[in-house]
């Protein structure tokens, strides 16, 4: 066992990285972050990749309810949404999409965002996509 | 001919009488000059701060260099939080090893060796956790024939060894990275998988998780403070298997200059990483996959249903 603080801080990256992952373990159960990513060292290990996630966007409207495509216009909010599907990611990508001009008419009441990822069937690999997360952000008040 | 085999005994002399620290950080600077990372104010900080170190004469080993390649490398890891893919962790925790091996009062040796165990032990652990027990489809194999066939990094391996020709290649990937927002898809039947390319894809699945538990269990055992030959033999055979077909070529660099810091010091090891180091590079320059699958001209053997 280290017995000074000197040698405590040779053992400081093999802590740092123990830390790390155990933080990635966890937010890869709490929050659906993907194996692939935060220094879990999950890489190879399950379909669940980055490119395997997408999402759909609606900005609602009184009566309408419009679909808009965040990987054109915030490519670097929607990475990090499909990475890691936090309330805060998602409320963050949310109001960025509701100040983006629109050609319909009156303001956004909400934004609704949906993170799917796409599994495949064992046997026949058979895609089929699986709601991941889905959160609708008030925007009254905001 | 003279010249060349006095300059190849000079080149022996100097790699066999190299610390394994030294051979271990210049085989790091190496790593991050030939696969450069962060974006356009980090990476050419760290290109610059890399060449320095290897080409000015005993900067390798300066403590002041390698804080300042921790910093830039956990900048980036944090810059780009989540984003940033494993091997930028690593980077960022093996600088910060070499930084505190440098300013250790009994010298970089033990230190630097002794980390390197730990931290190539620990992402083994961590990689069988996530095949063996978390990730719902590695020992299934769907992770491997879905890979196989999808990412086109692997394009050379499915067609040479898995005997899938280019256009079965472009229809299995049209329809498994279609988007189908149902329970199940209901227009497809799927994919019918030959034999030959379910055994690629099961071989490649035992392989990987085979070879990364004996590497990690190796590298964890307590074998006591000196280093063992069978660490440094299921490293290398890891390395120069998997990095043959998987395109993460800094991965293994790093992990070469990782192992090589708590090897042995013999000449003959240390003439092993340098090979597995070069043997990884003429994997990425040459696409020999993809050449011998053009040669053999492989045949399909997948039905789209």
């Amino acid at each position: 066992m280290p017995r000074e603080w000197s040698d405590w801080l040779r053992l400081l990256p093999p802590l740092c990285l123990i830390g790390v992952a155990l933080a990635q373990l966890g937010l890869a159960l709490a929050t659906s972050l993907s194996p692939w990513l935060g220094g879990g060292f999950g890489m190879f290990s399950t379909t669940d990749t980055l490119s395997a996630r997408h999402l759909h966007v609606f900005v609602i409207r009184a009566g309408l309810e419009r679909e808009v495509w965040p990987s054109d216009s915030h490519p670097d909010l929607d990475q990090r949404a499909r990475a890691l599907p936090s309330e805060a990611n998602l409320r963050r990508l949310a109001r960025e999409l509701a100040r983006e001009p629109s050609r319909d008419h009156g303001p956004a009441l909400a934004v609704s965002v949906q993170v799917w990822r796409t599994r495949f069937a064992s046997k026949t690999l058979l895609p089929s996509s699986e709601l991941l997360r889905e959160l609708e952000v008030p925007l009254s008040g905001d | 001919m003279t010249k060349c085999a006095a300059l190849l005994a000079r080149l022996q002399h100097a790699v066999s009488g190299m610390p394994a620290v030294d051979l271990a950080l210049r085989l790091t600077l190496l790593d991050l000059l030939l696969r450069p990372i962060g974006g356009v104010w980090i990476r050419p900080l760290l290109l610059g701060l890399s060449g320095a170190g290897l080409l000015l004469p005993g900067r390798h080993r300066s403590s002041l260099l390698w804080l300042c390649l921790t910093v830039l490398t956990g900048l980036r890891v944090v810059i780009d939080w989540p984003l940033a893919d494993n091997h930028a962790y690593l980077l960022c925790y093996w600088c910060l090893a070499v930084f505190l091996s440098l300013i250790d009062r009994h010298g970089p040796e033990a230190c630097l060796a002794s980390n390197a165990r730990w931290l190539i032990g620990l992402v083994f652990a961590l990689a069988v956790l996530w095949k063996g027990v978390l990730a719902p489809d590695y020992l299934d194999q769907t992770f491997f024939r879905v890979t196989l066939l999808v990412d086109e990094r692997f394009e050379g391996l499915t067609r040479l060894a898995g005997g899938v020709s280019g256009e079965l290649l472009e229809q299995s990937r049209h329809t498994l990275t279609q988007h189908v927002d149902a329970p199940a898809a209901l227009h497809s039947s799927g994919l019918v998988l030959s034999p030959r390319f379910r055994a690629l894809a099961s071989f490649a699945t035992f392989w990987t998780l085979t070879t990364e538990l004996i590497v990690g269990l190796l590298f964890l055992w307590p074998l006591g403070r000196r280093g063992s030959p069978y660490r440094d033999a299921a490293l290398l055979v890891f390395c120069a298997t998997t990095y043959a077909v998987a395109p993460v070529e800094g991965f293994g660099w790093l992990l070469i200059a990782m192992g090589s810091a708590q090897s042995e010091p013999s000449p003959r090891l240390r003439w092993l990483y340098i090979s597995v180091f070069l043997l990884i590079l003429v994997y990425r320059e040459v696409p020999w996959a993809s050449g011998l699958a053009d040669v053999l001209s492989a045949g399909g053997s997948i039905a789209i249903g």
